[in-house]
């Protein structure tokens, strides 16, 4: 099946936008959303009783993570998520470790660069003020599996980037298989870019902040004309 | 005079416990064993090896508190060679950590913020789950604490077991932690730390830059690299250990894997008393090479009584040779002719057998077609098939010889002017200077194992042939010369 035909690019209007200029930077700074079509999916880890493959509905995903810019906007709209003003409890010490200040994000901190050091709590509250949400587990390793995503997961290289998911700590992954159990409860054993990936969530708390952890939004699709909903799998 | 008796009695059962209590006291307070109660807070030293932490003088427990950071850093793991290691405390293997049984272990593990994956540590040490390994789970910037009982004395691997544990181990996240018993081993004189591992690169062993991560090879269990204390050459040369003759030397060796388990041996070297597996009791004396598991350790205790360098090496030896597995143990002192002599002799040898040999090998064609017999034509061609397996690699197929090194056969001043000589130097070799048409040689001419058919022929041959004097040599003439004792070779 043919993915260009499929993944029909559709740009964002701000549709709340206020003033020309709002509508020009929002333009700037709004990364497209690309319609994933539904398919399966089979999970490296699933809870006893689940199926072993997952049927994931079509959605849409920003074709990047979320950057600093975007991220000073949702800021400047609720103070509250702001640096000086963020509640230990919804994010911790190192939430926008790297901005200057509560608007102003530094000489070493680019608008275009995806926003680091936010918690579940924040990356959460963001999508619900951009009237989206966060990806689902499933709907995150789904995409990344028709490489929908840019950043990789090298073995031993040290260019990781991950990205917050709704259900992160979905799959109790350690308890359950410590040391060189993991193996053989997954789906692909030697899958090891997912192991990292899952232990990778497995280790976080809803408010951590950490160098490497971002996020990407997603919205459901039954706003999607009917005529692009497709998939092989149905 | 019930009471009378019951006085007796209690005089009696007290008397009866007071010396029970005194040899209860004898048994543990000599030893100066006579505690349990944790007394005092200090920090755990740690040492990178091949150091190892000081024997704890101590005679109670106390409580321990042992802060490792792990951190990933690019490192040297051949020369030209780097490779992103996974670390306890920044190298590999990662520090060493030395606690007294029954000491209460209050672990941090530190996860550095430069991390991009989060850690943990499987003590092997602990018993609890996982080892430490659910408690310590710790993201990059952030730092874990438990506690945990050094309940049992030993010699034990630490390691990272977050998921996939298999890739942390094999990226260098491993150590040795040492609980030492209350009743500690007998002092050695050196003690060192040594950690076996392997890696597993998409390069070759040896090809040059930053190599990768291979879980093919991994997954094969065909290592690229098997060294001793995180690279090769990380316990040769500068980084050797030390020792004088006559110390005791223990060393405290562990073996990570990921996959293979080593056949730890030291060349030249006997160990004279065993803790396998790491335990506390001497399982062998005089052992050879200590078989140690993937997640395994071992103690052994040797003396040197010789200097000189010893080769530290995993007796699977193609590890050793091809992989890195080589470690250096250097010895210095006075030299001890009764243990060792030296080379005391420098011979030359030309295996054993010959008779048997010359009647059974191919040359005994030879020897039938050159029987005293046939005729000159069939002997010069019987000797020309001796000179082109025997003469030829060094005087060369014409006869020539090589410039300073072997003299020409060929029109040879030295070989025309005595035949006994010539058949006297077949027989016997010759050692030593010579000047052969007036080029002076010197060098070694083993005695070559003919029978008298082939020496007669093959000299007939020589004499006969390269423009020398045209001579014959009979069988009799060799078997002649063969039977004198002593032949000049002037």
């Amino acid at each position: 099946m043919n993915f260009r035909i499929l993944n029909i690019v559709i740009l964002i209007f701000a549709i709340t936008a206020g003033s020309l200029a709002q509508f020009k930077s929002e333009l700037e700074i709004h990364s497209k959303k690309i319609l994933i079509s539904c398919g399966y999916y089979v999970p490296l880890f699933k809870d006893d009783g689940e199926s072993s493959k997952f049927f994931v509905k079509s959605f849409y995903l920003d074709s990047k993570p979320v950057s600093n810019g975007e991220f000073l906007e949702f800021v400047k709209a609720k103070p509250q998520w702001r640096k000086s003003k963020v509640k230990r409890i919804f994010a911790d010490a190192n939430y926008l470790r790297k901005w200057k200040g509560d608007l102003q994000l530094g000489k070493d901190v680019k608008a275009e660069d995806p926003v680091c050091n936010v918690s579940w709590f924040a990356a959460n509250a963001y999508c619900r003020w951009a009237g989206k949400r966060l990806p689902t587990v499933n709907e995150w390793e789904y995409a990344y599996s028709k490489n929908f995503f840019n950043h990789k997961n090298e073995l031993n290289s040290g260019n990781s980037f991950y990205e917050w998911t709704f259900d992160f700590n979905r799959i109790n992954f350690q308890a359950s298989s410590v040391c060189g159990g993991a193996g053989a409860s997954a789906n692909d054993p030697k899958n090891y870019s997912a192991f990292l990936r899952f232990s990778f969530r497995n280790s976080l708390k809803a408010n951590y902040c950490l160098n490497d952890l971002g996020f990407s939004c997603v919205a459901d699709s039954n706003k999607i004309p009917s005529e692009v909903i497709y998939s092989e799998n149905y | 005079m019930n009471i009378l008796k019951n006085k007796k009695a209690i005089i009696g059962i007290s008397a009866a416990m007071v010396v029970f209590a005194a040899i209860i006291i004898l048994i543990t307070g000599f030893d100066g064993i006579d505690s349990d109660k944790i007394e005092g807070t200090e920090y755990a030293q740690l040492t990178y090896a091949p150091n190892v932490p000081q024997t704890i003088e101590r005679d109670h427990p106390t409580k321990v508190i042992v802060k490792l950071e792990t951190i990933q850093v690019t490192g040297r793991l051949a020369d030209g060679v780097n490779y992103n290691f996974w670390t306890f405390g920044g190298k590999v293997p990662g520090e060493m950590i030395r606690v007294r049984e029954g000491d209460e272990v209050e672990f941090h593990l530190e996860n550095s913020p430069l991390c991009n994956v989060p850690h943990s540590i499987d003590l092997h040490a602990v018993s609890g789950p996982g080892g430490g390994a659910v408690a310590s789970q710790t993201i990059p910037g952030h730092s874990s604490v438990f506690t945990f009982k050094a309940e049992h004395a030993g010699l034990y691997v630490y390691h990272c077991a977050t998921q996939p544990v298999p890739l942390h181990i094999a990226n260098g996240m491993y150590g040795l932690i040492y609980v030492q018993p209350k009743r500690n081993l007998p002092a050695a004189d050196q003690e060192y730390y040594i950690m076996q591992s392997e890696f597993y690169t998409n390069g070759n062993y040896g090809d040059q830059g930053l190599q990768d991560f291979s879980l093919d090879k991994a997954l094969a269990e065909n290592p690229t690299y098997v060294v001793f204390n995180g690279a090769v050459g990380a316990l040769t040369g500068d980084n050797a250990i030390h020792a004088k003759v006559g110390q005791t030397i223990r060393l405290f060796v562990g073996n990570i894997g990921p996959n293979l388990t080593s056949s730890f041996h030291i060349i030249g070297v006997v160990f004279n008393k065993v803790y396998l597996f790491g335990g506390t009791e001497v399982t062998q004396k005089n052992v050879q090479t200590v078989n140690i598991p993937a997640g395994g350790a071992a103690v052994v205790d040797f003396k040197v009584d010789v200097p000189g360098t010893f080769a530290i090496v995993d007796h699977s030896i193609f590890r050793a040779f091809n992989k890195g597995a080589v470690g250096s143990l250097v010895v210095t002192g006075e030299q001890n002719k009764d243990i060792f002599s030296g080379k005391q002799q420098d011979n030359l040898f030309y295996g054993s057998n010959l008779d048997k040999e010359v009647q059974t090998s191919t040359i005994q064609s030879v020897s039938d077609n050159s029987s005293s017999s046939g005729s000159i034509e069939d002997i010069i061609a019987a000797g020309k098939k001796v000179f082109s397996t025997t003469c030829f690699a060094c005087h060369q197929l014409d006869a020539k010889g090589v410039p300073n090194l072997f003299p020409p056969l060929a029109g040879s001043d030295f070989l025309n002017a005595n035949k006994e000589r010539a058949i006297g130097i077949v027989l016997h070799g010759k050692n030593g200077p010579v000047t052969v048409n007036g080029k002076n040689f010197n060098n070694v001419m083993p005695p070559q194992p003919l029978n008298d058919d082939q020496i007669a022929a093959v000299l007939t041959y020589v004499y006969h042939s390269f423009g020398n004097s045209g001579k014959t040599v009979t069988k009799d003439e060799v078997a002649k010369i063969r039977s004198q004792k002593q032949v000049s070779l002037k």
